[in-house]
């Protein structure tokens, strides 16, 4: 009986010490966007939730100028009676000229601040977070940054940018051989879109990847599940397979296909005591969705040549890409932890890494199958 | 002390009259014939008078020649006779709808029973009501739910054992059990327990198992108390040992676990998918009931981090304009609904359906329009109240409605530890439990897996030919698993 009573007075007494946090009383923060100050500052921006029943705005959006991160929100307490918290912090945004000097000093504090989601999402923008968090467009989401946060996660749902999460960043960030992407926010007549993936050299954003291009990047990252593929094939690449009584003349303009239900096996070899001249197996499975000329897919001879001219389209497009990297020495693909993963002699190191990519020598081999491409008369 | 009775009749009639304090009700009647004086006493209520005219006066009035004690007993036509010496054995007979017949110049009387009682008939049951399945339930006569139990478990084997329980008062209490499958320690435990009971009376069976019951300071109940025959009987067709109380429409059961209360015959009754689901749907709403309140109060106090990102506007908003802190919200909304509950118990039923409507509407519509409550709170409390009415114990549910107040508590005062310390705490006080000394938490702890099938799943009947070995029945097989399973008309090939 007398320990429950002291447990009893214990529970009453220190009920004091804990620190409460009324959900109303609270600012609560979902997205945050640094942006480049004056003189080695930066202007943080950040979006709050704003509970009144009578608005019918639910947000608001501060922003205050400080050395540090964390001096951010300090500063920004004054502008708002609710006390700003960052538990529910979903996405960070970094604007370019920011991100280009290294995002590692914010990354810091993020990874560190156990009350912030390792799950949230990181983008870099090529225009102010500060008018991509304030501009009114959110379509059915409550602001701006939750908007933003929603479109980025419906693109990595259906794999149309890699995974953007904080944790895969640093995750990317300390291993060796790899470097991390981020999506590139821009916005077009005040409406946020992702523009383009941003390669990032450590920390640093050196360079943009175009968005037709993200898809091809993803080929070589991981092994999809159902993406989506827009193709351009050489124009005659299949003339001997047209229909012979067509609807539509087929001879002029491009031939484009497009795929989907893209599912692929990815598996990258490399040679032993030579980290730069890796050879990437792709096998793919698709459905062709679309087609640009009219084909005779009854012939089983017109799949097998449109097989391997999307093959031979897939393999160009991702020369190009490793191209592109080579240019820039990064390496998103991650050539080079590959390397380390599967051998034991000379390993690749940060330092060493950095300059051999553009050594890299990658050979391709792509398998397509269609799967489903339906028929027409 | 045995008092004899007196031989010389004026002395017979007068000390009846002082025992009965000069009672307007005790009749006595003097015949003279044959040479012979005869007196006969009843209390005037308490004795079927039809009988009483028709068999008990007629022969005896009409004797050729004067009776002796012997033929009184043998020429009446009345099985319950009884030759009585001690005068405060003929006074509790009176008492009991006896009918005394004394001859002048014997130093014994003969009584004949002839009660006359007014019970009511067997009738549905109101608390646990069934939608299909046997529909009677017992009542306060225990010769009536006697009656019902041995018509419904026809066998030989079944043993009823008679204890008086009450110093001043006594009631007749049945201890039933099938002597071939109830465990004998479970028996001697029931059994010894009603002789040690040390009280004046007892007001009801309820009453009785809270005397007999393990332990008295929890809530939870330990015995099942039930007033469905079928459920009874069915119980002891599986080993456990019952209980009726004389006056009292409810029956005892035990030993039992925690899971036997979220079970309904129901369950039985119904294909064993749909059992299965809606038994799991019991234990799901358990939960729900106890966590579900105290989990909004934690997020709301201490952990906006864990609150959905898309429920956290209309948490908010709802919150926004709400004066209190979430903890005595939650308690006043929780209070309000007890109370509804308890006064639509205590209205007289036309009245009652009212409250519902003044309760669910007015009340909660208003307390959310004025910024009192939040409305999404104003759900939780509703689904966890709903919930806790899911129980087929009444019991339980109260049990179960009573926890959640201290949960509350120790969610507003350290939010989730607070709910992990009231939860640790609540299943550390589960497995101290015990039921007739067999272990509460039964067949969780100690773990068997093969009982599963019969508690908390409700596999078909094929599958489960085992009887709860929780139960240490002294035979565990209910029947030949292998020849149940096969069906003749369905194995030629």
């Amino acid at each position: 009986m007398k320990k429950i009573f002291l447990v009893l007075l214990l529970l009453l007494v220190c009920n004091g010490c804990v620190p409460k946090s009324y959900i109303e009383q609270l600012g609560i923060i979902t997205a945050i966007g640094y942006d480049q100050a004056e003189e080695d500052q930066v202007k943080g921006t950040m979006v709050i939730f704003q509970f009144d029943p009578t608005a019918t705005a639910s947000s608001q959006v501060v922003s205050a100028v400080a050395d540090t991160s964390k001096g951010i929100r300090f500063r920004a307490n004054r502008q708002t009676s609710h006390r700003l918290v960052s538990g529910q912090v979903r996405l960070l945004l970094f604007e370019n000229k920011l991100a280009e000097k290294g995002v590692m000093r914010y990354m810091d504090t993020l990874s560190r601040d156990a009350k912030i989601t390792d799950m949230g999402f990181l983008s870099v923008s090529d225009v102010p977070t500060e008018k991509l968090l304030k501009s009114g467009i959110s379509e059915d989401a409550p602001n701006t940054g939750n908007y933003i946060q929603r479109l980025i996660e419906k693109s990595i749902h259906q794999e149309m940018i890699p995974n953007v999460e904080l944790t895969s960043f640093i995750h990317h960030y300390y291993d060796v051989g790899i470097d991390p992407v981020l999506p590139l926010l821009s916005t077009q007549e005040e409406k946020t879109m992702i523009k383009g993936l941003a390669l990032f050299q450590n920390d640093r954003f050196v360079q943009t990847l175009s968005e037709e291009d993200i898809i091809f990047l993803l080929l070589l990252k991981k092994d999809l599940k159902d993406a989506e593929l827009q193709l351009q094939l050489p124009n005659e690449a299949l003339q001997n397979y047209y229909k012979k009584r067509s609807i539509n003349p087929a001879t002029d303009g491009e031939l484009h296909v497009s795929l989907n239900e893209v599912e692929t096996d990815l598996s990258i070899q490399t040679k032993k005591n030579d980290p730069v001249s890796p050879s990437v197996h792709l096998k793919m499975e698709a459905r062709l969705l679309e087609i640009t000329k009219d084909i005779d897919l009854k012939q089983r001879k017109a799949i097998r040549k449109l097989e391997d001219e999307i093959a031979k389209g897939i393999e160009e497009r991702l020369s190009l890409v490793v191209n592109q990297l080579k240019e820039e020495k990064v390496d998103p693909v991650g050539f080079g932890k590959e390397y380390n993963e599967k051998h034991r002699t000379n390993r690749i190191t940060e330092e060493s890494w950095r300059d051999q990519i553009s050594q890299l020598d990658v050979s391709f081999d792509v398998e397509v199958k269609l799967l489903r491409y339906g028929i027409s008369e | 002390m045995e008092r004899r009775i007196p031989v010389k009749k004026e002395l017979y009639m007068e000390s009846l009259q002082k025992h009965f304090r000069n009672s307007p009700d005790l009749v006595n009647k003097t015949f003279t014939f044959n040479r012979q004086t005869i007196v006969i006493h009843f209390i005037n209520y308490q004795v079927n008078k039809d009988q009483l005219e028709r068999d008990l006066l007629p022969p005896l009035t009409n004797a050729k020649k004067p009776w002796t004690m012997e033929s009184l007993k043998n020429a009446i036509p009345l099985s319950s006779s009884e030759e009585i010496k001690d005068f405060s054995s003929l006074a509790r007979e009176l008492i009991h709808g006896g009918v005394s017949v004394y001859i002048v110049g014997y130093e014994e009387v003969v009584v004949f029973t002839l009660p006359k009682q007014d019970h009511r008939a067997l009738n549905r049951a109101e608390t646990e009501s069934l939608v299909f399945g046997p529909q009677i339930a017992f009542t306060e006569s225990l010769m009536t739910n006697l009656n019902v139990v041995r018509w419904r478990l026809d066998t030989d084997d079944l043993t009823v054992e008679k204890f008086l329980v009450g110093e001043r008062i006594q009631s007749e209490v049945r201890v039933i059990y099938l002597k071939s499958l109830a465990n004998e320690e479970n028996v001697q435990t029931m059994k010894q327990r009603i002789e040690d009971i040390v009280i004046d009376e007892i007001e009801d069976s309820t009453v009785l198992n809270q005397l007999i019951e393990d332990s008295s300071s929890t809530v939870f109940p330990q015995l099942i108390t039930t007033e469905l025959p079928d459920r009874f009987c069915n119980s002891i067709a599986k080993g456990r040992v019952g209980v009726l109380v004389d006056k009292s429409p409810t029956a005892i059961i035990g030993p039992m676990t925690l899971f036997n209360f979220f079970e309904s015959t129901e369950d039985t009754y119904m294909r064993w998918n749909i059992g299965t689901f809606i038994r799991m749907l019991r234990f799901l709403s358990m939960v729900i009931s106890i966590v579900l309140t105290p989990m909004y109060v934690a997020a709301l106090t201490y952990h906006y981090e864990i609150i959905p990102s898309s429920l956290l506007v209309s948490l908010g908003q709802s919150r926004a304009t709400v004066p209190f802190p979430p903890v005595l919200e939650a308690l006043l909304l929780e209070i309000l609904i007890e109370l509804l509950r308890e006064a639509g118990a205590r209205l007289p039923t036309k009245v009652g359906q009212t409250m519902g409507i003044v309760g669910g509407i007015v009340l909660g519509q208003a307390a959310v329009q004025a910024g009192f409550t939040s409305n999404i709170l104003v759900i939780i409390i509703a689904l966890s109240a709903l919930a806790s009415f899911t129980a087929p114990s009444y019991m339980m549910g109260s049990a179960i409605r009573i926890i959640r107040f201290p949960m509350i508590i120790l969610a507003g005062a350290w939010g989730l530890i607070g709910i992990v310390f009231a939860l640790s705490f609540l299943v550390i006080h589960l497995l101290r439990q015990k039921s007739l000394g067999r272990p509460y938490l039964a067949p969780i702890y100690p773990f068997e897996a093969s009982a599963l099938r019969g508690t908390i799943f409700r596999l078909p009947f094929q599958k489960n030919a085992k009887r709860p070995s929780y139960v240490m029945p002294k035979d565990e097989s209910r029947f030949d698993k292998k020849r149940a399973g096969t069906k003749r008309d369905r194995s030629s090939p």
